[in-house]
């Protein structure tokens, strides 16, 4: 996999895990009711959406079973991005089931 | 940056609390399962559905002459209002490493509905996977108990 289609796959994780860090903050904030928290679940989807776009573009590149591995890379990901921008609490026992849970992944997909 | 927390104070105690006091059905942990089985059925029916349409045409729109796709997209819509109301109440590392039981669902549902083969290291994938979800949910079920 050359560092383009890394970046390409890197900017569909993104946006996917963007998109559901929207729809966390459109549900778990006490202060985000009514349209205000249809607006964000909205910019969630779009996020979803571009995200989904992406992972269509790079699949006529590569055989699924090559490149859906690599995809499992989101749940860390996901992880770093959430205690980042939520604060959500991190602990070593979560990222070890996240570690397990991304092997297991990179098995089922791979094969 | 990310806050690294001990072991005692992991779990969002308060939202814990309100969720022992929900109805069954509203329980979040419920719902991300729903979500979880919802999605495995609506993937089930792409594959039916697709493989009942005549292919060749672009990104698979003839796919959307049978009914069984449409009920999978039903199935997705339900699914994304199950979510929403889990991450209300969940922290969304946990409600999204739960959501991982859709790696486990969906290959079991292949083999079980449409006869596809699983390999030795795909079920050795499908163990692990629910070997870290069960890292993930055993202090969250210890906590429900005690709640």
């Amino acid at each position: 996999m050359t560092l383009f289609f890394f970046v390409l796959l890197l900017i569909s994780n993104s946006s996917a895990i963007g998109g559901q860090i929207c729809f966390k903050h459109a549900m778990g904030h006490p202060d985000v009711v009514g349209w205000h928290r249809a607006a964000w679940i909205g910019v969630g989807l779009i996020g979803g959406t571009i995200g989904f776009f992406f992972w269509l573009a790079l699949l006529p590149h590569f055989e699924l079973s090559k490149i859906f591995p690599i995809e499992a890379i989101d749940r860390p990901m996901m992880a770093v991005a959430a205690s980042f921008f939520l604060r959500e609490k991190l602990t070593p026992r979560l990222m070890l089931g996240i570690a397990v849970i991304s092997v297991g992944a990179v098995l089922v997909a791979g094969t | 940056m990310p806050t690294l927390t001990s072991e005692p104070d992991r779990l969002n105690l308060k939202s814990e609390q309100r969720v022992s006091k929900m109805a069954w059905y509203l329980n979040p942990y419920l719902h991300i399962g729903l979500n979880v089985v919802l999605t495995a059925v609506a993937n089930i029916l792409f594959k039916v559905g697709s493989d009942n349409t005549p292919g060749g045409s672009l990104l698979g729109v003839s796919s959307f002459g049978s009914p069984a796709v449409w009920l999978g997209i039903g199935c997705l819509i339900v699914s994304l209002f199950a979510w929403l109301h889990a991450l209300r109440f969940v922290p969304l590392i946990i409600a999204f490493s739960l959501a991982a039981a859709t790696q486990v669902i969906i290959p079991l549902g292949c083999w079980f509905f449409l006869g596809e083969q699983i390999s030795l290291t795909r079920w050795a994938g499908i163990f692990v996977v629910t070997l870290g979800i069960v890292i993930i949910a055993q202090p969250l079920a210890r906590l429900e108990e005690k709640l």
